[in-house]
């Protein structure tokens, strides 16, 4: 099919959680441009949204994707929904469009249903992404031991490439 | 979701976009004709999200996909410190030609992948001067080597642009 236009779009997928933030920039045909994660200390919203400001200063993308936390059995922290608002906050000063996706979304869209966990979901990012993501995948969280902060990078990548790919 | 009431043309893009907003006309002039029904979701982004300039560099991607540090980096290119990467990285600070071809060694990747958007940024004024010399006539020369110049600027005005760097 024709391309349309030589231009870039650029996707700023951000997922934020206990630990800190997991960041993941990517651009159109999902070229990964950047991953991470960043664990805060001390004001975690602070420093985390202090890291997404410096993100969207050096890539400038069109949207940022985050997680949907206000659904019904959405279970996370008021402190993660209040950073996830003050991000929408910043995006929107920026003006920068927003796109939220649930769980039950980004499972559908990469397993063929909507019941697989985070780890299927980041088995198949991997197998996605082989050269950037392969060697960084981590073991399947136990309920002994926490889930290990990597994670948070594939769900930040999930988020990014869901948009891409559903185009919504 | 779309609302396709509006006449559908070439080159303009009509409806109301998921966000609720109407779509910015674009600003590609040679469009074909797009039905919002049939558009698969990289078309739709195209359409519906202003198109971001590229990159300079993706040496950070690069650097990441290998695993190394910056340090490390650094020491390959037989620079005293990690810093200088970082500049590079985060576009501060544009690379000499022997670091660009210690970074084309580095990556195994040619310097216009490396350096997309400035690739492109130098292409584009090379082109730009190349028309002006077009235009020139070769009074003084004979008209074998005045065809050949001709050509040959012909070439540089009609190249295509790499920007669209691979994703390997």
């Amino acid at each position: 099919m024709k391309k349309l236009c030589p231009k870039h779009i650029r996707v700023l997928g951000i997922a934020a959680s206990w630990q800190g933030i997991g960041f993941a920039v990517m651009e159109n045909e999902s070229r990964l441009v950047d991953w991470g994660s960043k664990r805060g200390n001390g004001d975690k919203n602070a420093r985390c949204l202090s890291h997404v400001g410096n993100l969207v200063a050096q890539y400038a993308p069109n949207v940022i994707a985050l997680e949907s936390t206000r659904l019904e059995g959405s279970r996370r922290h008021l402190r993660v929904q209040s950073l996830i608002d003050q991000i929408v906050r910043m995006a929107e000063e920026e003006k920068i469009k927003v796109k939220r996706f649930s769980r039950k979304e980004l499972s559908a869209g990469f397993l063929s249903n909507d019941e697989g966990t985070k780890h299927d979901v980041a088995l198949h990012l991997a197998a996605r992404f082989p050269e950037e993501l392969g060697f960084r995948l981590p073991r399947k969280h136990t309920l002994l031991v926490n889930e290990d902060c990597r994670m948070d990078m594939f769900d930040a990548v999930a988020l990014a490439e869901h948009f891409l790919r559903s185009g919504e | 979701m779309f609302d396709t009431t509006e006449a559908e043309r070439p080159g303009v893009f009509c409806g109301v976009c998921c966000f609720g907003q109407i779509c910015p006309a674009f600003e590609c002039h040679d469009l074909p004709l797009v039905l919002h029904s049939g558009l698969a979701p990289m078309e739709f982004i195209h359409t519906h999200f202003m198109a971001s300039k590229q990159l300079p560099n993706y040496l950070l991607s690069y650097r990441k996909r290998s695993a190394l540090s910056q340090g490390e980096v650094a020491f390959l290119l037989g620079i005293r410190s990690g810093s200088k990467i970082s500049h590079y990285e985060r576009f501060k600070r544009e690379p000499g030609l022997q670091t660009a071809l210690a970074y084309e060694a580095i990556y195994q990747k040619p310097v216009s992948e490396l350096f997309p958007g400035l690739f492109e940024k130098i292409q584009r004024e090379v082109k730009a001067r190349a028309k002006i010399l077009e235009h020139r006539t070769f009074s003084g020369n004979m008209i074998q080597v005045a065809t050949r110049k001709r050509k040959a600027l012909a070439t540089i005005v009609s190249a295509e642009a790499k920007s669209q760097s691979t994703q390997s």
